[in-house]
C-alpha cells in the first residue's frame, strides 16, 4: 500500500504540470483512503507480481549496498540494470 | 463480543508522535499494522527521522565534527544493540530492543549513518550511481529494516524492500527540489542536469522551464522503475503484512 500512497506523489507532482515550485506535493487523506481500498482488493484478488525483478531493476551501487549490509543476492538471474539511462 | 479495533490504528507512543508529525503518509499505513509492529515500526521511524535532522536541519554554522562524533556515537550503539539497551536515550534503548526483538543487522541502520555523512561532508551527487548509492542509505536501509519487523527476510524481499525506499526517496528529491535548493542542496545527479541544457539555470533563478520539466519527468520516470521493483516485494510478504509500509518516504 506504501508503493501506491507514494508513488501517488509523483502523479500530483505530474498533475502540478512537473512544476516543482509550484508548492509541496501532498495526497489528500481522501485520496489515500480510495488508493488504500484499492491496493487492498488488488491484494486480495492476486498478490502483486512484475515482470522484472528488483535484481534487473536494481543498478551496480545498490546492489554493492546490498552486498556491502550482507544481503545474500542471486547472480543467476541478474541482467543488465534498467535505470540510469 | 470482540470489542471494535480502530481504523485504521492512531499511534500513542512519544516516537509515534514523531512520525504522524513528519510523515503523514506513512503514519496512514502504519496504521494498519497490529500494535506491536506498528510500535517497532514507530520506533525505527524516530530512529531515522532524528538522525536525519541532526544532518539536515543543522544550522548553518553547526560544528560538523561534533555532528559526526554524534553520528560515530550512535554507530557505535546499533553495532551493540544490548549495550544500546542501557544507553541514557530512550530512543537508543528503543531501538536497541527493536533491533534484539526483530533480528535487524546492525549493518541496516548503519547504512544510513553513511549515508548521513555522505550528506554532511557535502558529498556531490555526480552521476546515477552516486544518486542510487545515496538513497539506498538513507532509505533502502530503512526497507531493509522495516522487512525484518514485518517478517519478510528473503532476499528477494529485502531487495525490492530497498528498491521501493529508493524510489520513496527519488519521489522526496523530485518534491521537495525548491526546500533543497533553499539549503543550498541539489540531489539531481550533476549528469541529469548535463543531459537537459537549461535545466539547471531554470533551477538556479527558481523557475520552470521546458528543459526543467523534462528533467522531472525523467526523475519520475525513474523513480517509477524503482516502485515497479519493488512491487515483486510485496507477494513475499505474509498476507496480514501485504499493506507494506516502509518509512523510506516523508
Amino acid at each position: 500500500m506504501a508503493i501506491d500512497l507514494y508513488s501517488e506523489i509523483l502523479c500530483q507532482v505530474e498533475r502540478q504540470h512537473l512544476d516543482v515550485f509550484a508548492g509541496r506535493a501532498v495526497v489528500g487523506r481522501r485520496r489515500k483512503m480510495v488508493l488504500a481500498g484499492r491496493a487492498a482488493l488488488r491484494q486480495m484478488a492476486r498478490p502483486t507480481t512484475a515482470a522484472h525483478g528488483p535484481l534487473t531493476i536494481l543498478g551496480p551501487a545498490a546492489l554493492a549496498e546490498l552486498t556491502r549490509v550482507g544481503v545474500p543476492l542471486q547472480p543467476q538471474v541478474r541482467q543488465p540494470a534498467l535505470v540510469g539511462s | 463480543m470482540m470489542a471494535r479495533r480502530p481504523w485504521p490504528v492512531r499511534t500513542a507512543t512519544p516516537f509515534g508522535e514523531i512520525m504522524r508529525k513528519h510523515a503523514r503518509t506513512f503514519t496512514f499505513a502504519a496504521g494498519f499494522l497490529d500494535r506491536e509492529r506498528r510500535h517497532a515500526t514507530e520506533v525505527l521511524y524516530a530512529f531515522f527521522r532524528t538522525l536525519d535532522d541532526l544532518v539536515d536541519e543543522r544550522p548553518q554554522d553547526a560544528d560538523i565534527d561534533q555532528l559526526r562524533a554524534e553520528l560515530h556515537r550512535w554507530d557505535a550503539l546499533v553495532a551493540d544493540p544490548e549495550r544500546a539497551l542501557g544507553a541514557p536515550s530512550p530512543l537508543a534503548r528503543a531501538l536497541g530492543a527493536t533491533m534484539l526483538r526483530y533480528e535487524i543487522p546492525p549493518a541496516y541502520p548503519q547504512a544510513l549513518l553513511r549515508g548521513l555523512e555522505d550528506d554532511l561532508d557535502g558529498r556531490p551527487i555526480a552521476t546515477v550511481h552516486d544518486l542510487e548509492r545515496y538513497a539506498f542509505r538513507v532509505a533502502g536501509a530503512v526497507g531493509l529494516a522495516m522487512c525484518h519487523v514485518l517478517g519478510a527476510t528473503t532476499p528477494t524481499a529485502l531487495a525490492a524492500a530497498s528498491a521501493v525506499g529508493i524510489a520513496m526517496q527519488l519521489t522526496n528529491i523530485v518534491r521537495d527540489v525548491e526546500n533543497d535548493l533553499r539549503r543550498g542542496r541539489v540531489y539531481l545527479p550533476s549528469d541529469d542536469l548535463a543531459q537537459f541544457p537549461g535545466a539547471l539555470e531554470a533551477l538556479c533563478v527558481r523557475r520552470m522551464s521546458p528543459p526543467l520539466r523534462d528533467l522531472m519527468r525523467h526523475q519520475i520516470g525513474r523513480a517509477r522503475r524503482y516502485y515497479l521493483a519493488g512491487a515483486t516485494g510485496v507477494a513475499e510478504l505474509p498476507p496480514r503484512v501485504r499493506f507494506l509500509p516502509d518509512p523510506g518516504g516523508d
